[in-house]
């Protein structure tokens, strides 16, 4: 809708606070929002301005940005304001611009290790910790949402559109990560209910590739697991997660930190060896080297 | 709060893979819905090998006729987009209701408020959304061109009976397929009275054949809309949702 409305060099100016802002580039769109990539006339800074007409999904998100910011976890939201084009109200939100990748179109090129896997559910288990604790569900947690930041070296989540209190009804979900779509559950604001899309975050991490509950049952994707995956314990732990999800967040994270620290372990360990074999080979080379110096000077002396 | 009892949503949701062939025009049989308080959305599922020849402009024209909202979907995304189309109609319909209340009062609507005043209207909005009873009337297109795909059709409909369950508010929800037994008829899947654990039982009716009579099918849904909300009110009548919001 905003592919005239919103091209490259167009200027915005908010309705309420008259603040300029230069649309640089086409950012991203998902659900009711399109994103782009603005700069302030005020300050020449980059932002990212979230643009819709549905002011009551965009009101519930800058709402529940203003509650959460601060968290590194969560990108910062600055303003909140509309604008008027061809008779149309458009509402915005001025956003965080992050320079990075999203995690989908990262692992679309390039497959992760094991390490980074578990480091990135290790963080997600802690930003769910801060909205867990003050009575929040995340609900639509996925890979596009989070971005990698690179220059600052952070994850960050930048769509809270599916953030619903507790004990409600989970409003915005992906099929792939929801329980209700693969039969796990009821699409129901509670704290597992975050538990189980993360843990389709971490099988879809593993498998490095798209899961669909239309095609696939949960059966299927347990067997690709066991397949792909040759750490017992991690599996057995992802299939007691998608049937019933019978840890809870805490039991969760250690298990997922233990599991982290037996890889980098195991990892500091293959380095150990490929040091060992390294210093084998200088000492046999210098070795040789030593010999044939000696010879050559028996040769010489004689 | 006694109030919130009475005000109700009442939708209907057509799915529909087609043209209207048979019986009269879907379009004045939305328009007719709407004069009664019962808005009408619509999906249209499109078939993933044609890509998208020409979106069906029944779809929307119903859409608009009826007061609702419209959406294109494949058959694979069809239960996301009927979750996402109820919730839609439930707010937008509030925030309709709303919006008129504030125009008599003065003179503007909300998109006239500043963000911060406005934010709190909204905030009672998305609470309320939650909360109002919704009477939810799905019409699912049967007809012959529907056999590949009844089988997702049923289960977005169980799916769409999960996210209702989960809500604040009492929920109605009634299945009709169309057409019935005969050629311009439409057949009862589920009533508002069955229980919702034979949901899913009912729903192994929906045999695809024959065409697509839409007009028949809405009037019907209205019809049976008006019966239930007539059941359940009694002599009381209906308090409309612009009344409960003044209130």
């Amino acid at each position: 809708m905003h592919e005239a409305l919103c091209h490259p060099g167009k200027e915005i100016i908010g309705k309420w606070k008259k603040k300029q802002y230069q649309v640089l580039k086409k950012l991203g769109m998902g659900g009711t929002a399109e994103v782009f990539l603005v700069e302030s006339k005020l300050d020449n800074k980059l932002y990212a301005m979230k643009i819709s007409q549905d002011s009551l999904s965009l009101n519930r998100e800058y709402q529940l940005l203003k509650k959460f910011t601060g968290i590194a976890f969560v990108v910062n939201v600055y303003e909140m304001d509309d604008f008027h084009e061809k008779g149309n109200v458009y509402h915005y939100l001025l956003l965080d611009y992050i320079q990075g990748e999203d995690l989908k179109s990262y692992t679309e090129k390039k497959k992760l290790k094991m390490l980074t896997i578990l480091g990135i559910i290790l963080i997600l288990l802690r930003g769910l910790e801060t909205f867990h604790e003050t009575g929040y569900i995340l609900g639509d947690l996925k890979l596009e949402n989070i971005m990698f930041d690179q220059v600052k070296r952070q994850i960050k989540l930048i769509d809270l559109g599916g953030v619903v209190e507790k004990g409600g009804t989970v409003k915005e979900y992906t099929p792939a990560y929801d329980r209700a779509a693969w039969r796990c559950g009821m699409r129901k604001a509670e704290e597992s209910y975050d538990l189980f899309t993360l843990t389709m975050v971490l099988v879809r991490l593993i498998l490095g590739e798209q899961i669909n509950p239309t095609r696939q049952k949960k059966e299927d994707i347990i067997e690709k697991i066991k397949k792909t995956n040759g750490n017992e314990t991690l599996t057995s732990l992802i299939v007691d997660m998608i049937k019933s999800q019978k840890y809870n967040r805490k039991q969760f994270a250690k298990k997922i930190n233990e599991l982290y620290n037996i890889e980098k372990l195991s990892l500091i360990k293959q380095k150990e060896i490929k040091t060992d074999k390294l210093v084998n080979k200088i000492f046999k080379f210098s070795f040789v080297l030593l010999i044939l110096t000696s010879l050559l000077l028996l040769i010489i002396n004689k | 709060m006694e109030k919130n009892n009475k005000a109700v949503i009442r939708e209907i949701i057509l799915v529909t893979d087609g043209q209207s062939n048979i019986g009269g025009d879907p379009v004045e049989a939305a328009r007719q819905a709407l004069r009664k308080n019962i808005t009408v959305s619509t999906i249209g599922i499109i078939d993933q090998k044609e890509q998208q020849e020409k979106p069906f402009e029944e779809v929307i024209n119903i859409a608009d006729a009826g007061g609702g909202h419209y959406e294109y979907t494949y058959i694979d995304n069809l239960s996301q987009t009927i979750h996402t189309l109820s919730h839609k109609t439930v707010t937008s319909t509030i925030q309709d209701a709303v919006n008129k209340q504030l125009k008599e009062l003065i003179g503007n609507d909300l998109n006239h408020m500043p963000p911060e005043s406005r934010s709190k209207v909204l905030n009672y909005i998305d609470k309320y959304s939650d909360e109002i009873p919704i009477c939810c009337c799905v019409l699912m297109d049967c007809s012959g061109s529907m056999a590949s795909k009844i089988h997702s059709a049923r289960n977005s409909i169980l799916d769409l009976l999960d996210s209702f369950q989960n809500r604040k508010g009492k929920i109605d929800l009634a299945v009709v397929g169309f057409p019935g037994d005969q050629v311009d008829t439409c057949k009862v899947l589920h009533h508002f009275n069955d229980h919702f654990s034979e949901m899913e039982r009912n729903l192994y009716q929906m045999k695809p054949k024959g065409g697509t009579p839409t007009a028949t099918a809405i009037n019907y849904a209205v019809k049976l809309i008006e019966e239930h909300m007539h059941r359940g009110n009694n002599n009381n009548g209906i308090m409309t949702l612009e009344e409960y919001v003044v209130g």
